[in-house]
């Protein structure tokens, strides 16, 4: 048994000391998984809003600069912003055709990335064209009217809301039941996107 | 040349090391890839690495690491892996990231360092370790460097960003994709004679738009590619210089830098302002009548970096300032907004400085006739197009490979000298993040 051992310790100390060298780079798969659990914070008035098919964006209240994505300071004067809704029509100040993207939207490919101007905001909003033919999008888009359509998933969860009696339109603060119900309703910024406005 | 004054002891840039930028270096980990740079920087010095050590031991040295994801590396707190396989502890260093522009702000935070009277030396290193996953994930990784709230989960990933800016440009200015095709073709050309680079290739027009369509109108290889690599950069104040001398490093041109310039505009696109151009000493207002600036057309913080460096570094006309440029070409798109943005030419004529081969190398074949015999060089090295984006080494690399310019060594480090800028004197570098959220312009002048 000793000498076995001894022969193995021999091998070892060849492996190391006069093969290392020759030794091909290990290499070794690290598979790794998260769940975040995020909140929207102070841009969360914009999430609720998807859920009435209602776009917001801000405003600030001293020089009334209008941001189509939401901005809670103004970037120009540092002024605190309101929420505003906006036009109900937009258009397209620039396009792309993704035939690639992040593994997690590889799927989804090709789709069309646009970023949409609205009247009186100085700002502009990015999203998904849909309800074109992304082969059929060309330089001649730059311009076009959109408006945005909304995840009819989003319904589903607004009247189970109302099922529960949650009326946003009241005043009152939310109570405690109601204001957990909206945190689980889960709404990404994906749950919308523009559509050609026929 | 008037100069801005700005408080500061002078700081010389006096060596420099690149590892071979590749898809994937398997053969050493991060910190031991950015050792082999470092190595480099000091042999270039004729200096044993003891020796090298003791001085920054002796002569208040310190160091800046520089790299941008730790979800590439897989590694919390690489910077002192790096910092302590190359010996340099107990010195003082710390991390630096600004997505794409890590690079450039590192070096510039080393010369803080220099200029400040804080360090004698500094070491700035980076690296970026892109191979550890697959193409697909290290695009999503990179997208997270965007809104995560607002624009990645529409699908949003850079490329996608860059097309629609570029697609803005070409509707606001008419630029062209053979225009964007032009600068890929230069900097796979350039490279050919780099041997540091990854990707040498000898491309037409024709081969860049009929390459794989990515995002509209980017294709392949008007994109940069994912890499694993490294690069050192020394920075000495009159101290560190008098230190090495004594020590008997052998100092080559030494390389001061005379301006530094920064940037920053907001994370999504979206947010960009519609307003006015931030002229630089020579445009006038109404150069600019119509305009909207920067919409998502123009790096506002390239504008402002190159500004600021050219006021500080004295800087009234580029063209004539200037004997080389190796900007953060990403994608052939932002090389040629980035022509604009430091006023090498007017906004809107990017597109046509190229076709002009204003940006050409005199001497290389590019396998197409130029309206025009001016030239100014911009990635004579074949940019990140060709040479790679190891993401924290490349504003480096940048750099390095500006300093041999400088030093007239491209023939001693690339072992041919077609690349080599003619009585190379002064030279700008220029690093960019995500979309142009943080952009640096740095100026350099042979002392």
């Amino acid at each position: 048994m000793n000498e076995f051992l001894e022969k193995e310790a021999d091998d070892l100390k060849n492996l190391i000391q006069g093969r290392a060298k020759s030794i091909p780079p290990l290499v070794f798969e690290h598979h790794y998984e998260v769940e975040y659990v995020i909140s929207h914070g102070q841009d969360s008035p914009f999430f609720a809003g998807l859920a009435f098919e209602k776009l917001l964006g801000t405003r600030c209240v001293s020089c009334e600069m209008t941001y189509a994505t939401p901005k809670p300071f103004c970037m120009k004067c540092g002024g605190k912003c309101a929420w505003v809704e906006l036009p109900d029509e937009g258009k397209i100040h620039t396009f792309t055709v993704c035939h690639f993207g992040s593994q997690a939207f590889l799927k989804e490919t090709p789709f069309i990335l646009v970023l949409v101007e609205f009247e009186g905001c100085g700002s502009l909003m990015m999203s998904r064209l849909k309800g074109l033919d992304p082969s059929k999008a060309g330089m001649d888009l730059i311009g076009k009217k959109v408006r945005p359509a909304f995840n009819p998933a989003l319904k589903e969860k607004l009247e189970l809301m109302r099922k529960r009696k949650i009326d946003f339109k009241r005043t009152e603060i939310l109570s405690p039941e109601e204001r957990a119900l909206i945190q689980r309703m889960e709404i990404k910024v994906s749950d919308f996107w523009f559509v050609p406005d026929a | 040349m008037k100069k801005k004054k700005r408080a500061g002891s002078p700081v010389y840039f006096v060596s420099g090391g690149v590892s071979k930028f590749t898809k994937a270096r398997l053969d050493l980990t991060f910190a031991a890839m950015i050792k082999e740079a470092t190595d480099q920087m000091v042999e270039d010095l004729d200096l044993p690495y003891r020796k090298f050590l003791e001085i920054l031991r002796t002569s208040r040295g310190g160091t800046k690491a520089s790299y941008f994801s730790d979800h590439f590396t897989r590694q919390l707190m690489a910077g002192i892996m790096g910092q302590d396989i190359q010996g340099f502890c107990p010195l003082p260093s710390n991390r630096v990231e600004g997505g794409g522009a890590t690079g450039g702000i590192c070096f510039q935070e080393a010369y803080k360092e220099i200029a400040s009277g804080a360090l004698d030396l500094c070491v700035a290193f980076g690296f970026e370790t892109m191979s550890h996953v697959r193409t697909w994930k290290g695009n999503e990784f990179i997208a997270l460097a965007s809104d995560t709230n607002f624009d990645y989960p529409v699908g949003g990933f850079y490329s996608g960003y860059y097309a629609m800016m570029v697609t803005r440009h070409m509707h606001e200015f008419g630029t062209t994709v053979e225009q964007m095709a032009m600068v890929s073709v230069k900097n796979h050309r350039n490279a050919y004679y780099n041997p540091y680079a990854q990707k040498r290739e000898k491309l037409t027009v024709e081969d860049v738009r009929k390459s794989e369509m990515v995002a509209w109108p980017l294709t392949r290889r008007d994109i940069c590619v994912m890499s694993d690599g490294a690069a050192s950069c020394l920075l000495v104040s009159e101290k560190g210089l008098w230190a090495l001398e004594k020590s008997g490093a052998k100092i080559r041109s030494v390389v001061r830098i005379t301006g530094i310039g920064r940037g920053t505009d907001a994370m999504r696109m979206a947010d960009r302002p519609h307003g006015e151009v931030e002229l630089l000493a020579w445009e006038k207002k109404k150069d600019y009548a119509d305009l909207k600036y920067p919409g998502v057309h123009s790096f506002r913080a390239g504008r402002f970096a190159a500004k600021e460096a050219y006021e500080m570094a004295g800087i009234t006309n580029p063209l004539e300032d200037l004997d080389f440029i190796e900007l953060h070409d990403a994608y052939t798109s932002s090389e040629i907004q980035t022509y604009e943005d430091l006023g090498l030419c007017k906004y809107g004529e990017g597109g046509k400085f190229v076709e002009k081969g204003i940006p050409f190398l005199k001497g290389i074949d590019y396998g197409m006739p130029f309206k025009s015999k001016e030239r100014l060089p911009v990635n004579p090295s074949g940019g990140l197009i060709a040479c790679g984006h190891p993401v924290g080494a490349t504003g480096l690399m940048q750099g390095v490979f500006s300093l041999w310019q400088m030093q007239g060594r491209i023939k001693a480090h690339f072992g041919t000298g077609d690349l080599q800028v003619p009585k190379a004197k002064r030279g700008l570098w220029h690093s960019h993040a995500g979309t142009g959220t943080y952009v640096t312009v740095t100026i350099g002048e042979k002392a």
